[in-house]
């Protein structure tokens, strides 16, 4: 079981309280919306509020005011972050007038976006789109946060991805597989209270709504590296025995159907 | 009177690998410079940029002249554009992939010439990356472009390679004051000593790592980083000038 420690003073705003939507543009840039909720935590009414987006060479910083006052700033475009691109969103309360330390933080929070699912809904696999060449997928690992890679080459791959049921009953069991691998295997991470907030721990209870009620076993030894392959093939059949993949594959497959 | 920027396709890229495999096997061949006008190998931009015949001295020189030529180009068909960027690696390949005293040419790894769009890659691309941190911090950044055009700068991929650091003025331009001699024009010896020498960058790295937990780093100055900065970066701040 891994334990984090904190040693910096600075409180942790939980994702819950925050919610970032992406506001896509007909022309120009997107913006996005912002709702922040810090009642509670017992921070300083004068103490300022960034929010700052982020990706690979991307930044863009924002004031949202002070922690009394929250005040949206009229620009929040994203400039010339390409519209189809994943960006993370960080929020941080800091020190006013100060040595600018940070009181307060929320990083990776995964933007909504208005066409997806419902903005209260947590997203744990958000899709990027990236020139993948002859790969139509990858699953990102590496990242901050995993995500689901499309290649932004092929048309309509978005749509695809949410709805072509061959890409679903194919794609996502395997991206379920990769991700409790790393998660289990690779990692050791095997206690979704270990830190709640961390995408691993997400999982886990994803796992657990699934119906997948025994926690992983945790160890490296081969016995116990054979039951946390169990447990993966449990959690993954889960996962298509609740999203019916096996109905919507043979749908897919049969004549008349494209 | 220049050429006009095309963009290699697939099968353009896939012959600039097949040419690039084969150096690396020890042949001296020729740069294929029919692949940057062959119709099959390579294909228009959507916009009219010419390109020069230049020597570039130092990766600056090909940031500044790269970024030039593309301002008039939305970002968005810049970034991650695979075919551009290899399309003007395999235009520049006697810059960024010198033939050698023996006549062979050494490339290394093909994502320093056809680029990689992901964050691991993408800042190791010869000219893209040198593009990119151009692009955030102008001049400001002399460490990060230290050397020929064809060599990865040491500062570049260790600094370029953390989305925090990279992005981050303060901190880019705190690096540049310590590590980077002005009066020589050049990086200072022993800055980037791969052991974890005090005050050395991989301690800054560290460091920095470290304070970014506790302050708000992006709403600083370089002269304000440095201000952060623990006792054993004393020496390189007093040769810096700020004691």
């Amino acid at each position: 079981m891994i334990r984090k420690f904190n040693y910096t003073g600075r409180k942790r705003i939980a994702r819950s309280r925050v919610n970032i939507e992406i506001i896509p543009a007909k022309t120009g840039p997107t913006s996005f919306e912002a709702s922040i909720n810090l009642s509670g935590l017992t921070l300083p009414k004068n103490a300022e509020i960034f929010i700052e987006a982020y990706r690979r060479s991307f930044f863009r910083r924002f004031a949202f005011g002070t922690v009394s006052q929250i005040t949206p700033p009229k620009d929040r475009s994203l400039g010339d972050l390409d519209p189809r691109a994943l960006a993370m969103f960080r929020i941080k309360v800091v020190e006013s007038a100060g040595k600018g330390r940070i009181l307060a933080v929320a990083d990776r929070i995964i933007p909504h976006r208005t066409e997806d699912e419902p903005a209260n809904k947590m997203c744990l696999l958000p899709v990027d789109f990236v020139d993948l060449g002859q790969s139509i997928w990858r699953l990102d690992l590496l990242s901050d946060w995993p995500s689901l890679q499309l290649n932004i080459r092929i048309e309509d791959i978005r749509e695809i991805a949410r709805s072509n049921a061959h890409f679903l009953s194919l794609v996502y069991p395997e991206v379920v597989r990769q991700i409790f691998y790393k998660i289990v295997v690779e990692e050791d991470h095997t206690d979704s209270q270990t830190d709640p907030e961390d995408w691993m721990s997400q999982w886990l209870v994803f796992a657990n709504l699934l119906g997948v009620k025994e926690v992983p076993p945790s160890g490296v030894t081969e016995p116990i590296l054979q039951d946390k392959l169990k447990w993966i093939d449990d959690a993954v059949e889960a996962f298509c025995s609740n999203n019916k993949m096996m109905e919507k594959f043979a749908q897919a497959m049969s004549p008349g159907e494209k | 009177m220049g050429d006009l920027v095309r963009i290699l396709t697939d099968e353009g890229i896939r012959s600039f690998r097949e040419y690039l495999a084969s150096l690396r096997a020890g042949a001296s061949d020729n740069p294929p410079w029919e692949l940057l006008s062959d119709f099959r190998s390579s294909a228009n931009f959507d916009f009219n940029v010419e390109v020069e015949d230049l020597e570039f001295s130092t990766g600056l020189d090909a940031a500044k002249y790269l970024y030039e030529i593309l301002s008039t180009v939305e970002y968005s068909r810049v970034d991650q554009n695979v075919g551009l960027w290899s399309w003007l690696s395999l235009k520049y390949i006697d810059q960024l992939c010198p033939v050698r005293r023996n006549g062979s040419r050494r490339p290394g790894q093909d994502y320093r010439f056809i680029l990689e769009p992901e964050f691991r890659y993408y800042y190791r691309h010869l000219l893209f990356g040198a593009y990119t941190v151009f692009r955030l911090h102008g001049s400001k950044a002399p460490l990060l472009f230290d050397g020929p055009p064809s060599e990865m700068n040491k500062f570049r991929l260790e600094l370029a390679c953390r989305q925090g650091f990279i992005t981050n003025k303060g901190i880019i331009e705190a690096a540049s004051l310590l590590y980077y001699d002005t009066q020589r024009g050049r990086a200072k010896p022993g800055a980037a000593a791969t052991t974890r020498k005090p005050g050395t960058l991989f301690r800054f790295i560290d460091v920095v790592q470290q304070l970014d937990l506790t302050y708000d780093l992006h709403s600083m100055t370089g002269e304000q980083v440095l201000n952060l900065l623990p006792k054993e970066f004393d020496e390189w701040r007093r040769e810096a000038g700020r004691p």
